[in-house]
């Protein structure tokens, strides 16, 4: 299963729709390589798949979701 | 195809003697087979390829796979040391052509051995062996020549790429091993299995992650509380009582899925007996009706004993008196020979008392001569000459001289019949008589009464004779169904108690881990209290992108945990649909039923899977031939390789799969293995008769027709000269197709 694959699977989850209000459709056409996701939990969820791919240190992902969140 | 197996060959290796123009095999995609009965080189060309691709080769003798390094003296040819004088040297080789895409790859392994001094060929101090070493060159596919390829670890990556590593377990199948592979009692090989195939465990690990992303921020966010609460010192103690709760959650976590390995293993136990114990209960109930039956024979063989015992008693026992069998009538003589003594002895004696008055006598018949005077002889003469020799007149036949000379001769005969008539025995034969009336009675029914006895002897006889041929036909069954006649089941009594010992362990496992259960459940209530009490304590004097942080990073491990499910469960279902359509695809050909696969995962953290073969109503079916449940195995290895979600493209060579199989499951195989792998090598004896012409079986000339018509494939024949021994062993390949 490739890490694309993979990010296709965990968008199947209603949880995008129900609570945070994608639709359908943006789920279908977001990809893995695109750059800009369109809700922070799309965001904060690619992190951590690039964390598990390139094997980058929990502490320094943990940095860039607190960053992206705005927290010191 | 993008990974094609082209050739191999063989040099001096095993029973392959000679060079590799010898020993050539060519292959094309599709089905690949090689037929060969028992010895002639099946396994040595599945060792090849052991070599070629893992370095290894298999152990006949220990059937255990080991290093080639280990196995280098015994692989040399037997018939090539015996032809080497001492210096000389054999070189042993195996050389593999493959094509991966565009490039054609030519991988050869090879070493040298020297005979250093006479001996047996099996004698490795004789030898002196160098280093094994490997050459691999490559070429564009159309072009002339090959060109080194130097480097060694490139060389071992392009080996790998014909069977990458996490593949050769099922694609490199020898026989018996598929049953380790896929072992239906052990879950976790299935596991295994799709992991490795799909390569689906990253999910697992991002699992992992996202949970530790999400107690971060939950950590992160209690300190802000913290740091900004009215009162510090009371939610400190929350704090910290969340902390030791949660030690105290992973501790029982901990301790659960330790006791879910107790109780996984307690599980694999009792089904790895399960199938055993009915044989176990059917082996007990012939042992009892042995017991029975050997103590019904020693019954009636005592029996037969008294009796043969009792045999002599009727010859003189009053009741039965045999000893005068076969006397009817004596009694009749008996009496007449009595009734004759009685008269000759009343002759004898008026005889007597003829001689107790001899005046009378002599007056009348004796001369003035001696007693015996003429004698008896003279007599007769003179009776025959008519003549007297005493006076010398005529004494002519019945005058009165003749007659007188008569008297005088049976005077003699009747005086010496007097001296024997001594003994009186009229009593003592009357006595014979009166007693002997009662056997006279008895004599009649004798031969009845043998009669009788002769079928008893013979009733006894037979039943002896049927109750041996039940205890045959009894011993015969207790065998069909594994049991060994002159053990005294102890082996069957230790299977019972180990399974036994398995529902007791997985019934204490069960018991510990619902125990375990409860109480995790009562530790996250109360976690989640305390969570309450912090949140209660929050003072909302910081960040709300602490609280918000956590809450995201709550619903992606949510997201995570979910879509790991949903995956598993989604790869299980078109496992099993593909299992189900396989097996139902291999076993077509064969008359019985042998269910369906039911995959499941075994618990709620999908770590182990299961399989059950059910009937259609989802009824556990157990019990079935080895064949089935090979062609099981074999349906989920397929099922595996087909639904890889990396694709799937390289060779599949098998040796001898085919050995628990019958023969609708030998046509279903050949039918279905092509439909999954795009090239196969398959070693197998079934398809071998020798008294054919073409050596192959019905089967396996319809498959070679089969094979002809579509233009796919190779179809070899490997023999060896009949009774040939080790040190003269040679296969000789035999092209079909």
């Amino acid at each position: 299963m490739t890490t694309d694959s993979l990010f296709k699977e965990l968008l199947k989850d209603d949880i995008f729709i129900k609570k945070y209000g994608l639709t359908k459709e943006e789920l279908e056409d977001l990809k893995y390589s695109d750059g800009h996701p369109p809700h922070k939990i799309i965001d904060i969820l690619k992190r951590i798949l690039i964390a598990q791919d390139s094997q980058t240190s929990e502490l320094a992902t943990f940095k860039q979701i607190k960053m992206l969140l705005n927290i010191k | 195809m993008d990974k094609l197996i082209q050739s191999l060959s063989l040099k001096n290796f095993y029973n392959y003697y000679g060079g590799f123009e010898h020993n050539h095999y060519e292959f094309g995609e599709g089905l690949n087979i090689i037929v060969a009965d028992n010895g002639a080189g099946k396994s040595k060309f599945f060792n090849a390829i052991l070599w070629l691709l893992t370095n290894t080769v298999l152990d006949s003798s220990t059937k255990k796979i080991v290093d080639v390094d280990e196995a280098a003296f015994s692989m040399i040819s037997d018939k090539a040391k015996c032809e080497i004088e001492i210096e000389e040297g054999i070189e042993t080789a195996v050389q593999l052509i493959f094509k991966v895409r565009k490039i054609e790859y030519s991988v050869t392994k090879f070493f040298y051995a020297t005979k250093i001094k006479e001996g047996s060929p099996t004698d490795s101090s004789c030898w002196k062996l160098n280093k094994i070493k490997q050459k691999l060159e490559r070429r564009e596919v159309g072009a002339l020549n090959f060109k080194p390829v130097v480097d060694k670890n490139e060389q071992d990556k392009i080996i790998e790429t014909l069977i990458p590593k996490m593949f050769k377990k099922y694609l490199l199948l020898q026989g018996e091993e598929i049953d380790n592979m896929v072992d239906f009692s052990n879950k976790n090989s299935i596991k295994e299995a799709i992991e490795t195939i799909t390569n689906i465990d990253q999910i697992e690990q991002l699992k992992i992650l996202a949970q530790g992303f999400y107690k971060r921020a939950e950590k992160e966010l209690n300190k802000q509380i913290q740091e900004h609460s009215n009162n510090q010192e009371l939610l400190t103690g929350y704090i910290d009582k969340k902390d030791s709760l949660e030690k105290e959650i992973k501790k029982l976590d901990e301790e659960k899925i330790a006791i879910e390995v107790t109780l996984a293993k307690a599980i694999e136990k009792k089904d790895a007996v399960y199938n055993d114990i009915g044989s176990v209960e059917k082996r007990n109930e012939f042992r009892r009706e042995l017991v029975a039956l050997e103590k019904e024979k020693k019954r009636l063989e005592a029996n037969l004993e008294q009796f043969e015992r009792n045999l002599n008693s009727y010859f003189f026992n009053e009741s039965y008196l045999w000893l005068v069998f076969g006397t009817t009538g004596i009694d009749k003589t008996f009496s007449e020979k009595i009734e004759k003594y009685r008269e000759e002895r009343q002759q004898k004696i008026a005889a007597l008392q003829i001689l107790n008055s001899p005046e009378e006598f002599l007056s009348k018949y004796s001369s003035k001569l001696p007693s015996d005077i003429p004698d008896a002889l003279s007599l007769s003469k003179m009776l025959k000459e008519e003549c007297c020799f005493v006076c010398g007149r005529e004494a002519q036949e019945d005058s009165e001289a003749w007659n007188h000379i008569k008297h005088l001769k049976g005077g003699h005969k009747k005086a010496k019949q007097s001296l024997t008539l001594k003994n009186d025995f009229t009593k003592f034969f009357d006595a014979i008589q009166v007693q002997a009336q009662v056997c006279y009675t008895k004599v009649d029914k004798i031969e009845e009464q043998i009669q009788e006895m002769v079928a008893m002897y013979q009733d006894i006889k037979n039943k002896i004779h049927k109750t041996e041929e039940e205890i045959r036909e009894v011993q015969t069954s207790f065998i069909d169904y594994g049991g060994s006649l002159g053990e005294e089941g102890d082996k069957d009594n230790n299977l019972l108690h180990s399974y036994e010992n398995s529902i007791v362990r997985i019934q204490e496992a069960e018991a510990k881990i619902r125990k375990i259960e409860q109480e995790l459940v009562q530790r996250k209530q109360e976690q989640e209290r305390v969570d309450k009490d912090i949140q209660s304590a929050d003072s909302g004097k910081f960040s709300k992108n602490y609280k918000l942080c956590k809450n995201l990073l709550y619903d992606v491990a949510t997201v995570v945990e979910n879509t790991k499910e949903r995956i598993y469960k989604e790869l299980l279902e078109e496992l099993e649909s593909m299992a189900n359509r396989y097996f139902v695809a291999l076993i077509k050909k064969n008359n019985a039923n042998g269910g369906n696969l039911k995959f499941s995962w075994t618990s709620e953290t999908y770590d182990s899977v299961r399989i059950d073969v059910v009937d259609p109503e989802g009824n556990k079916i157990s019990g079935l031939s080895e064949g089935f449940q090979r062609m099981k195995k074999l349906a989920v290895i397929m099922a595996i390789v087909k639904t890889s979600k990396q694709g799937f493209d390289h060779p599949f060579i098998a040796d001898a799969p085919l050995s628990a199989f019958g023969k609708g499951f030998i046509s279903g195989f050949f039918e279905e293995v092509p439909k999954v792998f795009s090239q196969s090598i398959i070693l197998v004896k079934e398809l071998y008769d020798i008294t054919s012409n073409t050596r192959l079986t019905e089967i396996g000339v319809e498959l070679l027709e089969k094979m002809n018509k579509e233009g796919t494939g190779r179809l070899y024949v490997n023999e060896v000269e009949k009774d040939s021994v080790q040190t003269n062993m040679q296969t000789k390949i035999l092209v079909l197709k």
